[in-house]
């Protein structure tokens, strides 16, 4: 079964990148393993609680901010000096709570899943990559708890493997990896 | 081809709308971040504007230094001392030295007048009409230290504004178009 290449009318646009651009090819080829992963494992639904706590501490921090403008903008300085001081400092806490928040929490992932089948309690899995400057590894890595049980398995390969001359991501080898990890993952008994 | 077809657009194009909404709130977090520094310093320094830019310059202060003011009502005005003040009814401050000091009984009954260090006259033909000396509410700020040079960015996007609104938009949109 051949997959990915334009050869029918239906198909989909062809994802390119430019393969020279690495933060970009790494933010691509994890689009295309959650596309890949997302359009095939029907048992997988997509979660976001890391990218939505990141989300609610930026807005917080935003809030403080805009707080501080409206309010200075009604009673100007200096009868905001109180206001403007909490905002300034809850401001640059939050900052440093958010910096943190993505070292620690968020750290590499890029993709979070719940896998149900039904019969056994949810798998929880969450993927995660990595890949140095100037360097043509991309490492991919699936992790998955469930219950007490977890199990994680990498994958370092050069984005040759997945990245045409031209910079079209072929799908169809990228899939065949992303399975490969899921396969082994669950395979490990920990 | 469409607008959004251009090859600087594939990042873009295939954000899901968590990421469309990160990518805003990237965009707000680096104006808050200015804005926050901005009015951190104001209750740091006390003074209304802590940063001011030398329009005019004189032998001691070129036009483009940025100057930095403080701001303490509880420290009287000494002769001697660089003062940033404003007449009424004109915006821009003027930095210039106090030459001479009447105080009565309270702090804010002081009276003072100001002089540039290169004029060879007073300020009272800057004052406002009938205005003969300036008092504590005039002052905005005094002078307490400088950067050279740094200010002339500023003076640039006043005197050019589509330069500011060209420079601030292409930011903008690359901060918008661009993750992490």
């Amino acid at each position: 079964m051949v997959e990915g290449e334009n050869q029918d009318k239906g198909a989909p646009e062809p994802i390119k990148v430019v393969k020279w651009d690495g933060p970009t090819v790494k933010n691509t080829l994890d689009d295309c393993v959650k596309k890949v992963i997302n359009e095939n494992y029907s048992t997988w639904k997509e979660r976001h609680t890391l990218a939505d706590g990141r989300l609610f501490l930026s807005v917080i921090a935003v809030g403080f901010a805009a707080f501080a403008l409206v309010y200075d903008y009604l009673y100007p300085f200096p009868l905001s000096k109180m206001v403007l001081a909490t905002c300034s400092i809850s401001y640059f806490v939050l900052m440093f709570v958010l910096q943190i928040y993505q070292w620690y929490v968020e750290k590499t992932t890029f993709y979070q899943a719940a896998e149900n089948d039904g019969k056994n309690p949810a798998r929880y899995w969450r993927w995660s990559s990595e890949m140095k400057r100037y360097d043509d590894k991309y490492t991919l890595v699936a992790e998955y708890t469930q219950g007490s049980r977890w199990g994680s398995m990498k994958l370092v390969k050069s984005i040759a493997s997945y990245i045409t001359e031209d910079g079209e991501v072929l799908l169809s080898l990228l899939k065949k990896d992303v399975d490969y990890l899921r396969d082994q993952a669950t395979s490990k008994r920990e | 081809m469409g607008f959004l077809d251009y090859a600087i657009f594939d990042e873009i194009r295939r954000m899901n709308s968590r990421q469309v909404i990160y990518q805003f709130l990237n965009f707000a977090m680096i104006v808050s971040s200015a804005l926050m520094i901005w009015k951190g310093l104001m209750v740091v320094t006390g003074s209304e504007s802590p940063i001011v830019v030398v329009i005019s310059g004189s032998i001691a202060f070129h036009r483009g230094d940025l100057l930095m003011l403080t701001m303490d009502r509880d420290d009287p005005i000494r002769a001697g001392d660089l003062t940033a003040f404003k007449i009424e009814s004109r915006d821009i401050p003027i930095v210039h030295r106090v030459i001479k000091v009447h105080e009565k009984s309270g702090k804010d009954d002081s009276k003072f007048l100001t002089k540039g260090d290169d004029n060879m006259v007073d300020d009272r033909g800057l004052y406002a009409p009938g205005q003969h000396w300036l008092t504590p509410k005039d002052v905005v700020g005094r002078g307490k230290g400088f950067v050279p040079y740094v200010g002339m960015v500023t003076i640039l996007m006043n005197d050019y504004p589509m330069l500011t609104y060209t420079v601030l938009g292409l930011l903008g949109l690359f901060v918008l178009i661009h993750r992490d």
